[in-house]
């Protein structure tokens, strides 16, 4: 089994001594610790809402620790990112089935609410959002509308390989699709997003 | 084929993405610090799985010795009871068939020691 070493969080499982049958809290609060943010940062770009996003997190480290806690510290990344692309996929199913019952008695109700409109919830998508406070803002702000803009099983794609660093293997187990499915969400995701970028390079 | 990470303008979006990890807000970083330590509370309260069994096989069998302890004769007139173990079990058969994944099995695990124990409802 090979070594896994967290580009992002310094993390290297090849420090570790060797292979635990019940890896050490610590190793795995660090692990934890390590990919937080960046969960949160693909959750909210998945469904735009940062508080949700917390929970969306928050669920998934619950389900990775209780399923895969006790797995080896190579295994877990793809296995985390697979437990959180399960629950941003619930997110979405759930509010789908809530939007069109919030349309169906929209209707029927004539002048409803509008605070009761769930898409008055969902952030502008001109919204930026925190890239927008970068120095280089408007690129930062650019990056983050085309990523907002690309579909779902695409943005997974882009930020698990291109961000995340995972192999076309480790994207494959963590987004459920085979290795083939990857390569096509990630060839559509860059010449969507080169197309888009191009005048910030 | 090339790595597509190393193109520059994929560089140039890492380090972005990278950037924006600074400017999340407080309050967030708080409850994600919050999540990650209630996940790893909770793991670490997961008792193992073979004394969940053990405790609950033990229930099982005191409960299922208890019912036909406590089973009343039968008038030598009736039938015999097709059924030899015991009705008492049927009451309590949601213990027996309890997800040994659920919660609420951990939770009430002091009380099955306790039971198991105490030699039974009634004895003890």
């Amino acid at each position: 089994m090979g070594v896994f070493v967290c580009p992002m969080s310094g993390f290297d499982s090849s420090q570790l001594a060797a292979p635990l049958a019940v890896p050490a809290a610590a190793t795995l609060d660090a692990f934890l610790r390590g990919v937080e943010r960046r969960a949160w940062r693909v959750a909210e770009l998945a469904i735009r809402q940062r508080d949700d996003a917390v929970d969306l997190v928050q669920e998934a480290m619950f389900g990775f620790v209780r399923r895969y806690g006790q797995r080896t510290p190579e295994e877990w990344a793809p296995l985390f990112w697979r437990v959180l692309d399960s629950r941003i996929h619930d997110w979405h199913r759930r509010h789908a089935v809530r939007s069109r019952w919030t349309g169906w008695l929209g209707r029927l109700g004539g002048d409803a609410d509008e605070e009761s409109d769930p898409l008055l919830a969902v952030a502008d998508g001109r919204e930026p959002g925190p890239l927008a406070r970068l120095a280089d803002r408007e690129a930062g702000a650019a990056l983050d509308l085309a990523l907002r803009a690309l579909p779902l099983r695409q943005r997974q794609a882009f930020l698990l390989r291109i961000w995340e660093g995972l192999d076309v293997a480790q994207t494959a187990t963590a987004m459920r699709c085979s290795q083939g499915s990857v390569k096509t969400h990630l060839s559509r995701a860059l010449a969507r997003l080169r197309e888009q970028l191009e005048p910030y390079q | 084929m090339n790595d597509p990470r190393s193109e520059p303008w994929l560089e140039r979006s890492r380090a972005l993405l990278d950037e924006s990890l600074h400017e999340i807000d407080a309050a967030t970083l708080s409850r994600l610090n919050r999540a990650r330590q209630a996940a790893l509370g909770k793991a670490h309260a997961q008792r193992p799985l073979w004394l969940g069994l053990s405790v609950l096989g033990a229930t099982a069998v005191l409960v299922l010795a208890f019912g036909l302890s406590r089973q009343t004769p039968v008038p030598a007139t009736a039938p015999t009871p097709v059924v030899a173990p015991s009705t008492q079990a049927d009451v309590d058969a949601d213990l027996a068939v309890a997800d040994p994944d659920s919660d609420e099995l951990y939770e009430n695990l002091d009380f099955y020691a306790w039971l198991a124990a105490s030699g039974g409802p009634g004895q003890g």
